[in-house]
């Protein structure tokens, strides 16, 4: 983990994620900068940039192209170093908080099938087992899939397994990298349909990133739109679950949003 | 996914049956071209299938055989493993970095002008008649095409698959058997299958020169004995086990390591 990322642990928490009585997995980001040394000189994706994320919440980051949202999540999973700033987490045990990954491709090891792909994340894991791994893929309707390799799987069933793989190392948040763009839209919709109703279940803060406005809305208790180089916008959104995109709120709702978004150029 | 479009449709790809089959009229067109060019040129002097085979027989039962077998393979083997450390290393260093590209670039484009024959003079200059002669001299030949299959392999490692790794915090031990080994594995198949065939023959040839025992130096020997069936001879009882390796060995580990793909209807193999 990047070295100005903290760690902050939550000692009276000690018997697993309780629902809505912890701040396990809460995010607090603080003054982040970031800039990339490039030919042309540096350049500066985002500076300054502070939010916290509420544990358990569903909170997505909207921005066009290029805004730097993957680059935000890369700081958050410690993938990239940020020039300033930092980032701590609220854990449950006294231990690191856990992040599960979920890419924009699925990054399966493609010579591994479908349950040692889930294996392959468990390493400190002692206790481990068969059953675990296809327990999730279960939550995920991959019953029929566990030994399957993922160039048999259909695309949709791939991404699956890359969600599968996250949730499996019972992480206390979710970091989603539009996980859904690559797929037709029938497939995303149903996924979106599963990751809600395992995020209701399971009590996961998820912090998701897409460029689809009306993707955040069906998925989102709260919008960040990052542009410019900052947060500009901050939109909670108060529709009930299950949401309906036809809904007259809905598309309420989605106006409001696209006019803020586009407020800003 | 960068496997996912390797298959050929079904169609085109033979059954088993087929493949016996062609691997069986390829084989016999070979002896047909052999014997007809024995039938074609001067006068009985170059030994056709028949000839060799009876010379190998002989060779074989004489018992000669194993003594020098057993030297060229042993030297082969040694010259081969030399290349493949020197080889294997600049070739993940070309692969990881530019300074490793940059270092290794000219060493090995050097080393590839380089004849084998001249590195058998060079090292029998230096080392003299013995083991270090021939195996230095294989080594430095085969190296640069080690070096130049490993790099692409490593080059072609997924590296979203590494940062993927890193993300769930995977060890460097578990990343190199989970990830990079298998990924690198067909890189790794083809140089140990071209390392072997190249050093073999760059081996025989260096033997001429730098050694008084070994498959190469016997052939030579009859050769300039006019016993032209006893130099074929003891080619051909050198490829035939160069084939029982490969389809004993190779094959069957090939088999087993990319299992994956087979099951997955990959079709490659
Ligand atoms: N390793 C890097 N080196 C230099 N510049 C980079 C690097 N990674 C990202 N950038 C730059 O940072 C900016 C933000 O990139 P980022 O990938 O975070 O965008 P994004 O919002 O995720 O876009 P998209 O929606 O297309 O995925 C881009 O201008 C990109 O060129
Ligand atoms: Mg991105």
């Amino acid at each position: 983990m990047a070295s100005e990322v903290q760690q902050s642990t939550e000692s009276d928490d000690s018997a697993g994620i309780a629902h809505g009585t912890s701040t396990a997995g809460a995010i607090h980001v603080r003054n982040l900068t970031k800039e990339f040394d490039t030919e042309e000189g540096v350049e500066r994706v985002f500076e300054d940039v502070s939010f916290d994320i509420e544990p358990g919440s569903f909170v997505t980051l909207i921005g066009r192209s290029g805004s730097g949202k993957s680059t935000m999540l890369n700081i958050i999973s410690g993938v990239l170093e940020p020039t300033a700033g930092r980032v701590d987490f609220e854990a449950t045990q006294d231990s690191d908080v856990t992040l599960g990954h979920v890419f924009q491709s699925p990054r399966l090891l493609p010579w591994n099938t479908c349950v040692e792909n889930i294996e392959y994340v468990h390493e400190n894991n002692p206790e481990y087992t068969r059953e675990l791994a296809e327990e999730y893929l279960d939550l995920v309707g991959l019953s029929n899939h566990y030994d399957k390799y993922p160039s048999q799987l259909s695309g949709g069933q791939r991404q699956r397994v890359g969600i599968t793989r996250a949730l499996s190392i019972d992480p206390e948040i979710l970091i989603m990298d539009e996980p859904f763009s690559n797929l037709d839209e029938i497939t995303a919709e149903s996924l979106r349909e599963e990751l809600i109703s395992i995020w209701q279940k399971l009590g996961k803060t998820v912090f998701f990133v897409t460029h689809d406005i009306t993707e955040a809305i069906e998925l989102s208790d709260r919008i960040l739109m990052l542009g410019n180089g900052t947060i500009f916008d901050d939109m909670s959104i108060d529709l009930e679950r299950p949401r309906d995109v036809d809904s007259e709120e809905f598309l309420k709702v989605r106006q409001d949003a696209i006019n803020r978004f586009h407020s800003v150029k | 996914m960068s496997t996912s479009n390797r298959s050929l449709p079904t169609p085109l790809r033979s059954t088993l049956g087929d493949k016996w089959a062609a691997a069986l009229i390829s084989g016999i067109l070979g002896l047909a071209a052999w014997w007809l060019v024995t039938v074609i040129f001067p006068r009985g002097l170059f030994p056709g299938p028949v000839e060799t085979v009876n010379a190998s027989v002989e060779l074989l039962a004489s018992g000669i055989v194993w003594t020098h077998m057993e030297a060229t393979f042993f030297r082969t083997f040694l010259g081969f493993i030399g290349a493949f450390f020197v080889g294997g290393a600049l070739g993940v260093a070309m692969g990881i970095n530019n300074f490793g590209e940059h270092f290794s670039t000219p060493i090995i484009i050097i080393a590839l002008s380089i004849p084998g024959i001249a590195w058998a003079a060079i090292t029998t200059i230096i080392f003299g008649f013995g083991v270090a002669a021939p195996v230095v001299a294989t080594a430095v030949t085969v190296f640069p095409y080690i070096s130049l299959r490993i790099w692409k392999g490593v080059e072609d490692i997924d590296p979203n698959l590494i940062r993927m790794s890193r993300s769930f915090d995977i060890s460097k031990a578990r990343l190199l058997r989970r990830m990079i080994l298998p990924s690198i594995a067909p890189a790794l198949f083809t140089a140990v299958r071209f390392g072997l065939a190249i050093s073999w023959k760059i081996e025989t040839q260096a033997e001429i020169f730098a050694s008084n025992s070994g498959v190469g130096y016997r052939a030579i020997e009859a050769f300039s004995r006019y016993q032209y069936d006893t130099a074929m001879a003891w080619a051909a009882v050198f490829v035939v086990i160069v084939f029982l390796l490969e389809m004993a060995v190779l094959r069957p580990l090939e088999r087993k390591v990319f299992a994956y793909r087979k099951e997955a209807d990959f079709g490659v193999l």
